[in-house]
């Protein structure tokens, strides 16, 4: 197992302003595997996503990524491990506004000495006609595209996807998640991904569905369909 | 809507309050600082001006030489002038020099800031820094002149606020010179004692009292004439004798010459009178003695005849012949040679005496038609000596009609010593002929002594023969001639006869004698006459020369000083002083201010940009852009306003005004400063900071909330193309760096603006301190003789071991400001100064102080006043050369004495390499290296705490604007901070993005801004620096730069520092806050 969670509890605030978000969540996900933590508003699944990446601490319970734990582990140590480790897609993509977009993934490129291919990658991706431009002079399906490349150039092991298609139309939502298949395919990179579309659970090979901060379903997909092919998005 | 905005003004006071805080000090620390320079002004200047008024400041002084008298004074007072004796004299006391000044009735009161503000008899007033410097204080007894005075009061007068010694001191020392006044009793007494090391200085305060300007009262006093019988002062005296005693020696001599002359024509008549007699004597003898013999030759019936031309020879061979003539007759024959001899050596030495008196009497004609020629002369030259004497009272050097005067006495002099050649050559020949005369005439008083003596003993022998018994003497020959000769002689008749020939011839030849005794004698006088003659001519002739010579130096004005208070460097110095930081402290407070609403403004920006999507929707419910921008300027405005108020109160704190005003005071010597409050700095303080900040708000906030609700909503950000800059080719942190400073661009200039504007306060510090180093240093280096003595009487020799020069102090106007430039004429050999001058009168060397100061330079034209004389000089500058210490100007000693018309060796200044023994009453002032090492030093002390000040003020602003800055370029950065963090950047690496870029923003604009800044300050100070008689060597080692340079960086450093535990601080929840 790549990735395993083990009783996950989080909760924030004090008093009558406590709240428990994730209520000892348990569940795994296999090295290469594309997964989705499905939920409704308010049921976790970010703050689960927060824990796995570093970004937030957990109250009690494991994390172990590649088999080492991440629970405990000093600001550093979470930066070199998110350095090492991770590549980040937001929904609203947080491209750095005065870079271009080929700057934009030099910020990731610059944090590894074995990055992929820059250009293959802008290839990849469709931006090489874009690659100086800035984010505001591009659309929002090739500001995520940037996003997806800047976290892919450091060819991470796991990818977390926080709602990549929320701000996105259909067309473009599809085309983000046909490529996300693609470079899961291509790297073999492990793919989690957090998003309240009900449909894109349908391209994935792992579903983790939360509710009230609990695991309420986890099951592999057996009738994957390609992205391409997903409807309602 | 307007409330409920002004909650979220509250929120965001709450939210960022240190930030705010720190705006808020920083605002407190500018105004406070401006508030104390224009309030420290105004405190120094109100009150100077007070004192002025309340003390009777003069309207102007004048000094000279001789006091005026009481009909002058009275002139002034019916003119509705109010005079003031204001005499000083100086005294060592104490290890300084104290001016003892009669204490003040009708202008420049002393007013006391403790004890009494009159001295009664036995006490003194003394200047209030003086006596801190020396410890005392009210009650104690002080030393002055071997008195021992009560101190009655200690405080200042107006008309010393700056206490120079000289007026052209460009600075004091309050331990090596003050003031001190006392009742007229003691100074009479102290005057009479006459220990005061210099002459007393007749100085007189005027008040015009509206009646006529300063130009009509000094034309006035420049019309008195000078009463000689008021001069008190020794050396004064002995000039004027001096010049008197030219006049009485020339008189002296002349009286001489007329004597001698007389005596020379007296002798000189009497020897005529004798000159026929004499030679028809002499020939008459000669031919009776020739006679006689032939006579005698016929009676023994000798048949010779002796004749004039062959006397000799007929004689000789008669008495060769011993067969012919008995002895006896050879005796009688050799006799007659030896008498007739005699007679001829006489004649020719009356022949050649006759010529000298010829020589004599030509000698005598030139002489006296010479003397008549300098009679004819007396007058003109009496009147051209008295014209002196009238010279020295009206003081109009230069004046046309004085011109015209002096050239007729110069015609007088002319013609005078022309004469006096004349004579003088006359002289020598009459002297040449009296030489002749009287080396001629011993041989004519030999021969007729001879002549006498034969012709007694001729008789005597005759007498002999006959028996008689008789011998004739010089004595008796004539009454024993006269008895033998008389009717009832016993002598027969023939010898009778032969005896009355004897007696008339002997009586003949003794009148002869006495005749040539006398005429010898006047001989004798005439020529005793002529060498006095001489000496009297020749002592004439030189006094001639000398009072020509004379003359045309003297250029006495009673009037020796004439300075209207508006051009006394002592009178309202401090005022001048500060006037600066009053201009200084209003830009300063703009620019300053503008700066500070500048760095609200970044920090308004800032909210706007973030708050976009709020302001979005604002607009979209309809709340207009003026109630936005209304909302946004509440913050600062109400920081500027309470950020002005607590400024203006410290600025008006005894640690606002009282400390920027603590150097003056203790500088300047003003009465007890009285707290003022002008309403116009109240006003400044409190109106300028919020509306520079509403101005400065407005043009910024006003741009920012100019857009539309949609735009606002979408939080669209405006392109600019210089952010677009293509930077390909570079690394990615260096191209990361330079996007991030080109998007914060805004604080970035802030920071190089906030920079300049420190630099340009650290700047005034620094300059100021380079100015009074370099001043120091340069005036140790420049100043190469170890003793400086200005004359005022100057004697005829220059001390030994001094050097001379000459020194003239003009004028030159430069910002308003009349200041002394002084032209120093210097000998070739001067060892203390190596300037190579122009023998030119109308070229002249300049320092560098000059040069800078009056912004003049080689080849071009410097013209200098001389404000008594009303005269201006023209010069061409034909060097600069680098000489900092005082407003210095170089010419040839000669030519400078031609220009300004004193004699060929007149100087009055002295330079030398150890002590001289001179005698002070001569002198106005002694100046050594040591006091003028001390003096400028003193500079560097005064300054220091403003030096210090000013540092420290412009570093504490760099550093927070800095710091201010800098960390809302974090603040603006927070999320992409996160997201780096997200990403797995390290601290190091973070800083590295977005901090360590400013590095080459602070690295480059403190490269621009210190030359730059150092390049305006340079250009500012002439202004600052207007009132002093000093150049201006602002020049910076480049320690200087390098220090400064480093100090920067320094700074940034610490700051860098600081800023990285906020980067620290960047929480990653700040990525998941992105909701958009």
């Amino acid at each position: 197992m790549y990735l395993e969670m083990k009783d996950v509890k989080k909760s924030y605030g004090e008093g009558g302003s406590y709240i428990q978000v994730l209520k000892g969540v348990t569940a795994g996900v296999e090295q290469g595997e594309m997964c989705v933590i499905q939920g409704t508003s308010g049921s976790g699944k970010s703050t689960l996503l927060n824990c796995i990446g570093g970004l937030d601490t957990m109250d009690s319970g494991s994390i172990l990524v590649d088999g080492k734990e991440i629970r405990g582990l000093s600001g550093k140590a979470l930066s070199d491990y998110r350095r090492d480790n991770l590549g980040f897609i937001f929904q609203f993509y947080n491209l750095v506004p005065n870079l271009t977009v080929r700057e934009n993934i030099q910020v990731c490129q610059y944090l590894t000495k074995d990055p992929l291919d820059i250009d293959e990658l802008l290839d990849a991706l469709g931006l090489t006609e874009h690659q100086n431009k800035f984010p505001s002079q591009l659309s929002g399906g090739q500001q995520q595209r940037c996003a997806i490349a800047r976290a892919l150039i450091k060819n991470p092991k796991l990818l977390l996807c926080d709602e990549p298609t929320g701000a996105l139309d259909s067309q473009t939502s599809r085309d983000i998640l046909v490529l996300l298949e693609k470079l899961n395919v291509k790297y073999g990179t492990t793919m989690l991904i957090v998003t309240h579309n009900n449909a894109i659970k349908n391209m994935v090979h792992r579903v983790i569905f939360l509710k009230d901060g609990q695991i309420r379903k986890n099951y592999l997909n057996e009738t994957r369909i390609p992205a391409s092919e997903l409807e309602d998005l | 809507m307007q409330r409920l905005l002004g909650r979220r003004v509250l929120r965001e006071l709450k939210e960022n309050f240190m930030r705010y805080l720190a705006l808020f000090l920083l605002i407190v620390l500018g105004m406070y600082m401006i508030v104390a320079m224009i309030g420290g002004a105004e405190l120094v200047i109100q009150n100077v001006e007070r004192g002025q008024r309340e003390n009777h400041l003069e309207d102007g002084q004048f000094s000279v030489f001789v006091p005026l008298t009481y009909k002058e004074l009275d002139a002034l007072e019916a003119a509705g002038i109010t005079i003031e004796r204001n005499f000083s004299m100086d005294y060592d006391a104490d290890g300084g020099v104290i001016r003892i000044m009669r204490q003040r009735e009708l202008a420049n009161l002393f007013t006391a800031r403790d004890g009494a503000e009159t001295a009664e008899p036995g006490e003194i007033l003394l200047e209030q820094h003086f006596a801190d410097s020396h410890g005392v204080k009210v009650g104690d007894a002080f030393l002055v002149g071997g008195h021992s005075y009560m101190v009655a009061g200690l405080g200042s007068t107006p008309d010393y606020d700056a206490v120079y010694e000289k007026m052209s001191d460009t600075g004091s020392d309050s331990f090596l010179f003050g003031t001190g006044f006392i009742n007229d009793v003691d100074y009479n007494r102290m005057k009479a004692e006459g220990k005061s090391f210099r002459t007393e200085e007749y100085c007189y305060s005027y008040l015009l009292n509206g009646k006529m300007t300063d130009d009509e009262l000094k034309e006035m006093l420049q019309e008195f004439e000078l009463d000689r019988s008021l001069v008190e002062d020794t050396y004064f005296l002995e000039m004027l004798e001096e010049l008197e005693e030219s006049k009485t020696e020339m008189e002296d001599g002349l009286e001489e010459l007329v004597d001698g002359c007389e005596e020379l024509a007296d002798g000189l008549a009497e020897l005529s009178e004798h000159n026929e007699e004499l030679t028809d004597a002499a020939d008459s003898l000669f031919e009776a003695m020739l006679d006689q013999a032939n006579e005698g030759f016929a009676d023994n019936g000798i048949a010779v005849t002796l004749k004039e031309a062959s006397f000799e020879a007929q004689l000789d061979k008669m008495m060769k012949n011993p067969a012919a003539y008995s002895g006896e007759t050879k005796q009688g024959l050799q006799d007659t040679k030896e008498s007739l001899q005699s007679l001829r050596d006489f004649k020719d030495g009356m022949k050649e005496y006759v010529d000298g008196v010829h020589d004599l009497s030509c000698g005598s004609g030139d002489l006296c038609g010479g003397l008549s020629e300098i009679v004819k002369h007396n007058d003109g030259l009496n009147a051209g000596v008295n014209q002196i004497f009238a010279m020295m009272e009206p003081m109009v050097a230069g004046d046309a009609q004085q011109l015209a005067e002096l050239t007729a006495f110069r015609d007088g002099v002319l013609g005078y010593t022309a004469a006096v050649k004349q004579a003088s050559l006359g002289s020598q020949q009459l002297t040449y002929g009296m030489s002749v005369l009287y080396s001629s005439s011993h041989p004519i008083v030999d021969g007729t002594n001879k002549l006498f003596d034969a012709m007694l003993e001729m008789t005597n022998e005759q007498l002999a023969e006959s028996e008689l018994g008789i011998t004739l003497t010089a004595d008796n020959f004539e009454a024993e001639l006269d008895k033998l000769t008389a009717e009832n002689s016993i002598v027969d008749g023939k010898l009778k006869d032969s005896l009355q020939d004897t007696k008339e011839m002997l009586q003949d030849l003794q009148d002869f004698k006495d005749g040539i005794q006398e005429y010898t004698d006047a001989v004798t006088e005439a020529a005793d006459g002529t060498v006095e003659l001489v000496d009297g001519v020749k002592e004439l002739q030189e006094e001639a020369l000398d009072m020509l010579d004379e003359y045309f130096t003297v250029d006495i004005d009673n009037l020796t000083s004439f300075v209207p208070k508006e051009n006394n460097p002592r009178v309202g110095a401090s005022v001048n002083d500060v006037l600066i930081n009053k201009l200084a402290g209003f830009v300063a407070g703009i620019i300053v201010m503008i700066l500070f609403t500048y760095v609200i403004s970044v920090f308004v920006v800032h909210s706007i940009e973030t708050e976009s999507s709020v302001i979005g929707a604002l607009y979209s419910m309809g709340v207009r852009r003026n109630q936005l921008l209304l909302h946004y300027l509440v913050l600062p405005v109400v920081i500027t306003f309470l950020g002005g108020a607590v400024g203006l109160v410290l600025g008006f704190s005894p640690a606002g005004v009282g400390f920027m005003s603590a150097d003056v005071v203790a500088y300047f010597s003003m009465p007890v400063l009285k707290p003022v409050y002008p309403v116009y700095v109240m006003v400044y303080s409190l109106v300028m900071p919020p509306l520079a900040a509403i101005i400065v708000n407005c043009l910024v906030i006003n741009k920012k909330l100019n857009r539309t609700a949609l735009s606002m909503l979408r939080g669209e950000v405006k392109r600019g193309r210089i952010r677009e800059i293509d930077l390909k080719g570079l690394s990615f942190p260096t191209r990361f760096q330079i996007r991030q400073i080109l998007r914060e661009m805004r604080s970035a200039f802030t920071i190089i603006g906030g920079m300049f504007i420190c630099l340009l306060i650290l700047m005034i510090g620094v300059n100021c301190y380079v100015l009074c180093t370099n001043f120091s240093k340069g005036t140790m280096e420049e100043t190469k003789y170890e003793y400086l003595y200005s004359y005022k009487y100057p004697t005829e020799e220059i001390p030994r071991g001094g050097t001379e020069g000459y020194m003239e102090s003009l004028k030159k106007e430069a910002f308003g400001y009349h200041l002394d430039v002084s032209i120093i004429g210097l000998t070739e050999d001067n060892p203390y100064y190596e300037v190579s001058v122009s023998k030119k009168e109308n070229e002249i060397v300049i320092s560098s102080a000059v040069a800078s100061k009056f912004s003049v330079d080689k080849g071009e034209k410097l013209v200098l006043t001389d404000e008594v004389n009303d005269k201006d000089y023209a010069f061409t500058i034909v060097e600069v050369v680098p000489f900092n210490s005082g407003l210095y100007t170089f010419m040839d000693i000669d030519a400078m004495r031609e220009l300004f018309g004193q004699e060929e060796d007149y100087y009055n200044v002295v330079f030398a390499g150890e002590k001289l023994n001179i005698d002070s009453g001569r002198l106005y002032a002694t100046t050594s290296k040591e006091t003028i090492a001390e003096a400028s030093e003193i500079f560097v002390e005064m300054m220091g705490p403003m030096i210090i000040m000013m540092g420290g003020i412009a570093a504490l602003i760099f550093l927070v604007v800095m710091y201010l800055m800098m960390k809302v370029m974090i603040d603006r950065s927070s999320f992409n901070i996160a997201l780096m963090k997200v990403f797995g950047y390290r601290k190091k690496e973070i800083k590295k993005l977005y901090l360590d870029g400013n590095f080459y923003v602070v690295a480059l604009g403190a490269l621009i801004c210190i030359p730059a800044s150092k390049l305006a300050m340079d250009g500012l100070y002439p202004y600052f620096i207007s009132n002093v008689a000093m150049g201006m060597d602002l020049d910076f080692t480049w320690h200087y730069y390098v220090g400064i340079y480093v100090a920067i960086m320094a700074l940034y450093l610490v700051i860098n520092k600081l800023l990285v535990r906020r980067i620290m601080k960047v929480n990653l929840s700040e990525v998941l806050k992105n909701r958009e």
